[in-house]
């Protein structure tokens, strides 16, 4: 009987030790399949990460500057996540292309000034563009072609803005020295004031406005020619880009009528800018007056 | 006729423990090789997902050129965290080799510009795609 039970004991253990084995094995088995997965998982985790990032990145093209000599636009980021903008294609209206690299970082919420990249532009040219993102992502202005002439501001046709301000239109009857500047609505019958009026300058850059042939014309309602009068302007004159000043004219080649005289003022401005010999007229609004 | 039964008896109980252990020895290296080959499968079959996962490429921007000849001009980034390797480009179904190195490795992040000549249609549209030896594809269709 102890031999029997001997015997039993033995396989006991040596089956349990198999039995053992082999749940060990199976188990190590089960738990390398489970890491192996949960490292492909965390992998394709990070490429969904990747891909929310793709998703979610939102840029605006906005404000590209007309007359500019290269490109120079603002980038608004309205997604929420940086963006990296490494590439610039370029294409003119013509079909010829180009493409540029780029280093700007712009973070959510921000907005960017990018000037000076892609070819070189002149004032007629029209182009296409399109930025790229290190993330693959391509954004484009609103507009198709976009125009490099250069445009006044604020919807006037005009260049200039004269704003029609009681006191942008002024006379002085002393000359300089001594001026007396005045509003010009009204100007004295019978005399012969020097003239200023305050102009802003609407375009991106700065202009010249010419002296020899801007001018004021007043000419009675009546418009007969003999009836008009005339004030030059004194000095060519620099005016900043998106600014304004005075630009003042010579005094009145000849005197006012009467009171109560009625006048049509002309101005006429002839200007170019800072970085082309090219000479542009316009006018910067029709006044009018009249003597007291 | 009793001693010989009882001698026998142990030593065939003895024999009988030792061809147990032997086979199952046996049994549990045969299971491992078994185990050890399928890990080793499983492994590299992981290992391909992985670096599938890790992979992506898009095409950013598409030239159509008048020529002659005509040409299409395509712009490829890399934006996955792998190197991938640009093996197929397809204009509406047909593969086309481009000019210059092909199949062309690209780095992380960086971009290829790959040129095909093409008679191409204004107003036709063209199913673009390029796949890499991952099987990956970048897709989209463009239109000149």
């Amino acid at each position: 009987m102890s031999l029997i039970r001997k015997r039993r004991g033995v396989s006991g253990i040596i089956s349990g030790v198999f039995l053992v084995a082999v749940a060990v094995m199976i188990f190590n088995v089960l738990a390398w399949q489970f890491f192996q997965y949960d490292a492909y998982h965390r992998i394709a985790l990070e490429r969904d990460q990747r891909e929310w990032g793709r998703f979610n990145e939102r840029l605006a093209i906005l404000e590209i500057v007309a007359g500019a000599q290269y490109l120079n636009f603002t980038v608004r980021n309205y997604g929420s996540v940086s963006a990296h903008i490494v590439t610039l294609y370029f294409e003119f209206i013509n079909g010829t292309k180009s493409v540029h690299s780029l280093n700007v970082w712009i973070g959510p919420g921000t907005t960017k000034r990018i000037a000076n990249v892609g070819p070189k532009l002149t004032t007629t040219d029209k182009y296409d563009f399109m930025i790229a993102t290190e993330r693959g992502n391509t954004f484009r202005p609103s507009e198709q072609y976009v125009s490099n002439e250069i445009r006044p501001g604020q919807g006037q046709a005009m260049p200039f803005i004269f704003g029609f301000g009681y006191t942008d239109f002024q006379y002085s009857i002393n000359g300089p020295p001594n001026y007396d500047w005045q509003p010009a609505w009204r100007p004295p019958g019978q005399s012969r004031p020097y003239f200023r009026i305050f102009i802003n300058n609407t375009y991106p850059k700065d202009v010249i406005v010419l002296a020899s042939d801007s001018r004021m014309s007043f000419v009675l309602d009546d418009f007969q020619a003999s009836n008009k009068r005339l004030s030059s302007l004194s000095s060519s004159t620099t005016i900043s880009a998106n600014s304004g000043l005075y630009l003042y004219f010579t005094q009145l080649d000849q005197k006012f009528g009467g009171p109560g005289s009625h006048y049509y003022v002309f101005i006429e401005i002839f200007y170019k800018f800072t970085d082309s010999p090219e000479i542009y007229g316009t006018t910067v609004g029709i006044l009018a007056v009249y003597t007291i | 006729m009793k001693q010989k039964a009882a001698v026998s008896t142990i030593v065939a109980t003895i024999l009988m423990i030792n061809m147990a252990i032997v086979m199952g020895g046996i049994m549990i290296a045969w299971a491992m090789g078994l185990i050890g080959s399928y890990q080793g499968g499983t492994q590299i079959q992981y290992m391909l997902m992985d670096e599938r996962v890790q992979e992506a490429i898009t095409v950013e921007c598409v030239w159509f050129e008048s020529g002659p000849p005509k040409k299409i001009t395509f712009f490829v980034r890399n934006i996955g965290v792998r190197e991938a390797k640009l093996t197929t480009l397809y204009v509406n179904g047909t593969s086309y080799t481009p000019n210059g190195t092909w199949p062309y490795t690209l780095t992380v992040g960086s971009r290829v510009t790959l040129l095909v000549n093409y008679t191409w249609t204004s107003g036709a549209i063209y199913l673009i795609t390029i796949a890499t030896t991952r099987g990956n594809k970048a897709h989209g269709e463009w239109t000149p």
